[in-house]
């Protein structure tokens, strides 16, 4: 009996003791929660599968915390993983796990993004100011509801041509700045070494690079005489630049693998590169890291613009319509317009770079506290769980005093919102539903394969020049005429706006 | 007759219950993971936005045929139709003897060492994902400081842009799924001759049988019925071109050799989110699938063969 008295004392003990510290730590939660939480999908290429250490990464949320009075939590993922996308679609659409803050193309999204206008009013006048009412604008749909925060928008910087500048020192040239000088430099480079070719990192970045200098209206849609809405494949003068590469490609100035699958990086390491025509981060970052580490020492610079017969020969870069949104079963969207508008804030560019980047003093410092842009990371553990305005208008505000990121991070900010140093598309903000294109128009996507098929066959020599014509009604048998329509029927419902 | 019968069931039941038992995990994973799904093929039918949960299964509009005349109606529907045959063909005619060649030489190795570092050897590029494979082929077949146009150049030919050349893409693909594919294929060949009777070994061998002679007229006949059953399974996936080492390795020059279902479906279906259409394309593959292995496994029966049903 007295055992049994005993152990039932125990037991009631036991019980007693787990009831109170649930209840404590029940309260201890309830006390918590009234600071607002906020759930980030991975917004930078930094994070990974394993996150930011733990003990880290929560002093830079209590950090956050105490600075914006609301709870960020982050979402480790590999950002550059090709599944990132797909898994957070079926997140998204499965509703088994949070999800607040996350970016994409808008258009796709629209069943499950909030659209933001109150709350821009009422809690984003940062995220307004920082961009264009055109920015903003391609991010609207027809009926006016703001469905995300630009991302991106119109690029000037992301595709340029670099020159490698050894060799036109030592070819006793400038950096060209005509269309018309290009080909005279590669020969002059040829003279120093015999091996030095032109490199892209894809058949669209160098038509992005380089087509302004045959067409009018470069690479992006045309507006003809009856008000349809073209594709660039059909502009005059496409044709003459097709067959200026293939003169080029068959004389050997390319790479020879350059249109097909192959490592930028093991290309630029030869040394044979002269000029390199592509994204503009294959130098800025991926070749800035060889430099660094010391693997090659031959250096690139570009030419703020270059020029040929009809002005700029680059295209300004749209991508109107990736955005930052906000999930429509987010419980406090206040608290992630909130959250977002305190990073936004140009006048304290330390509260993107501190969401970024860490803590200020302890995981990074300026340079010039005055000047405010040139930081010094102190640290490197922290991935950036909890940056959710990255994009180019929170980019341009700083720049990581790295030799690795540096010139990634000047480009931009030199670039980026200068859009006179390319040709701006006739149709830059509308943006265009690319769902309802392949509903209304399912030839699109054959369009889109043929048209990158057929041009890098007929430059790698594959196909003559002599069947351009025959190519032109492959396009209207494959339902050119089709895509066109719908084009043009978007562009007249959305340019109204 | 019917009570007689269901006894017989649960008598069945009851005296094998440990067997029944052992065999219900797989029985539930069968049911959950591919039976159950197959519900959400009606997305076929109808007009999905990814985002509308199970709910919009149920409520989304039904738009019957639309994806499949999408499908079959696209400029391209031939040409890729056919790569996929061509591509799958290529490997049944070179890429399937293999495994069966390597395990008929494994048995006859004598030494057990020896044996065991061959398979082991043989089994790690299985392993390997598909991206470290695609970029050891890059590596291999460039034009720049590649293995192969080095030793061209050595011979005195001018270097070969094989990615990049229809001529050869095909060629590339079958040899590299031969190469990852054919230790781990071994495998159940080599454990169908570990059953063969030795006896007849030595009874052949009295008959004054030499090595060869044992395994054409010995090994090879004993593990027919794996080869037929695994050979009707490969015409059962004539569609299944393969979609990682296609995607990593293929570029604008050999689209029209190298283009398949699955990478045309991956551009225009799954990168727009238009999980309808890929799944009319899934369900087109899986009909055709269902089709040709019927059709292998009736044919096998004509000739005397075992079939898989």
């Amino acid at each position: 009996m007295t055992n049994r008295r005993v152990l039932a004392i125990l037991i009631a003990l036991g019980l007693v003791f787990t009831a109170t510290a649930s209840w404590a730590k029940g309260s201890t939660e309830t006390a918590v929660k009234t600071v607002p939480e906020v759930y980030i999908w991975p917004q930078v290429g930094t994070v990974t599968a394993q996150g930011t250490p733990k003990a880290k990464l929560e002093a830079i949320q209590k950090h956050l915390i105490e600075k914006t009075g609301i709870k960020p939590i982050g979402m480790p993922t590999d950002y550059y993983s090709t599944e990132n996308q797909t898994k957070l679609n079926l997140i998204l659409a499965s509703r088994q796990q949070r999800i607040d803050v996350f970016s994409g193309n808008w258009p796709e999204y629209v069943d499950v993004a909030l659209p933001l206008n109150d709350l821009l009013t009422k809690y984003g006048p940062n995220i307004l100011k920082a961009f264009s009412k055109e920015a903003m604008l391609a991010c609207t749909d027809k009926d006016g509801k703001i469905i995300g925060i630009p991302r991106l928008g119109v690029m000037g910087h992301t595709q340029f041509t670099w020159f490698q500048e050894d060799l036109l020192k030592k070819a006793g040239i400038a950096i060209p700045t005509t269309w018309a000088e290009i080909e005279p430099a590669l020969l002059a480079m040829r003279k120093v070494n015999p091996n030095a070719m032109i490199l892209t990192s894809s058949t669209n970045d160098f038509m992005r690079c380089w087509l302004g200098a045959f067409t009018k209206t470069g690479f992006a849609n045309w507006l003809d005489a009856n008000g349809k809405v073209q594709l660039f494949v059909t502009a005059d003068g496409f044709k003459t630049f097709v067959a200026t590469m293939a003169d080029w490609y068959r004389k050997g100035y390319f790479f020879k693998e350059t249109f097909i699958k192959h490592d930028d990086t093991e290309v630029l390491k030869s040394g044979n590169v002269g000029i390199f025509a592509g994204w503009y981060s294959r130098i800025t970052i991926l070749y800035s890291r060889l430099l660094a580490a010391g693997g090659v020492t031959a250096k690139y610079v570009m030419p703020d613009r270059i020029l040929g017969p009809n002005g700029p020969i680059a295209t300004d870069n749209v991508s109107n319509t990736n955005a930052i949104m906000i999930s429509k079963n987010c419980p406090d969207p206040a608290a992630a317009v909130k959250f977002l508008n305190w990073q936004y804030d140009t006048d304290h560019p330390e509260n993107v770079v501190t969401a970024n980047y860490g803590v200020e003093g302890t995981d990074w410092a300026w340079v010039n506290p005055k000047e405010k842009y040139l930081f010094n990371q102190l640290t490197k553990d922290y991935q950036g769980e909890f940056m959710a305005s990255a994009g180019l208008a929170t980019d341009v505000l700083l720049a990581p005093n790295t030799p690795e990121l540096l010139s990634h991070y000047t480009t931009i900010r030199k670039y980026a919102l200068n859009l006179s140093n390319g040709i701006l598309p006739f149709d830059a903000t509308v943006a265009y539903d690319g769902k309802e294109l392949k509903n209304r128009a399912p030839a699109v996507d054959d369009i889109n394969r043929m048209v990158s098929e057929q041009v890098v066959q007929f430059i790698m020599g594959a196909r003559p020049m002599g069947d351009w014509d025959a190519f032109l009604g492959e396009l209207k048998k494959a339902g050119y005429d089709s895509v066109v329509e719908e084009n043009t029927r978007q562009y007249n419902l959305l340019k109204k706006k | 007759m019917t009570a007689v019968k269901s006894m017989g069931f649960f008598h069945a039941l009851k005296k094998y219950r440990a067997y029944y038992l052992l065999a219900l995990p797989g029985l539930l994973y069968l049911l959950i993971f591919r039976y159950v799904p197959m519900a959400g093929l009606v997305i076929a039918f109808k007009d999905i936005s990814p985002f509308s949960g199970i709910q919009g299964i149920l409520t989304q509009p039904f738009v019957g045929f639309r994806w499949f005349q999408k499908f079959f109606h696209s400029y391209y529907f031939w040409n890729i139709l056919g790569n996929t045959i061509g591509i799958r063909l290529q490997w049944i005619l070179f890429g399937f003897p293999v495994p069966i060649i390597l395990a008929l030489s494994l048995n006859e190795v004598m030494s057990g060492g020896y044996k065991r570092v061959i398979q082991t050897v043989s089994y790690i590029p299985y392993f390997f994902s598909s991206v470290v494979v695609a970029g050891l082929v890059m590596t291999i077949l460039t034009t720049e400081g590649g293995l192969v146009n080095n030793i061209l150049r050595l011979l005195g030919r001018e270097p070969v842009m094989f990615l990049a050349s229809p001529k050869y893409f095909r060629s590339i693909l079958v040899v590299t799924y031969i190469w990852q594919g054919a230790g781990w294929g071994s495998i159940v060949y080599l454990a169908a001759i570990t059953g063969i009777d030795p006896q007849l070994y030595e009874s052949a061998g009295l008959d004054g049988a030499g090595r060869f002679q044992k395994a054409v007229h010995i090994t090879v006949p004993c593990i027919a019925s794996i080869i037929v059953l695994l050979l009707i399974l490969n015409i059962g996936n004539l569609l299944e071109a393969g979609f990682e080492i296609i995607f990593l390795l293929y570029s604008e020059p050999v689209y029209k050799v190298a283009d398949v279902i699955d990478t045309y479906v991956y551009r225009s279906g799954l990168i727009g989110m238009q999980y309808s259409f890929a799944t009319a394309v899934g369900l087109f593959k899986s009909i055709v699938a269902m089709i040709l292995l019927i059709l292998a496994d009736f044919t096998a029966k004509r000739l005397d063969q075992p079939g898989l049903f």
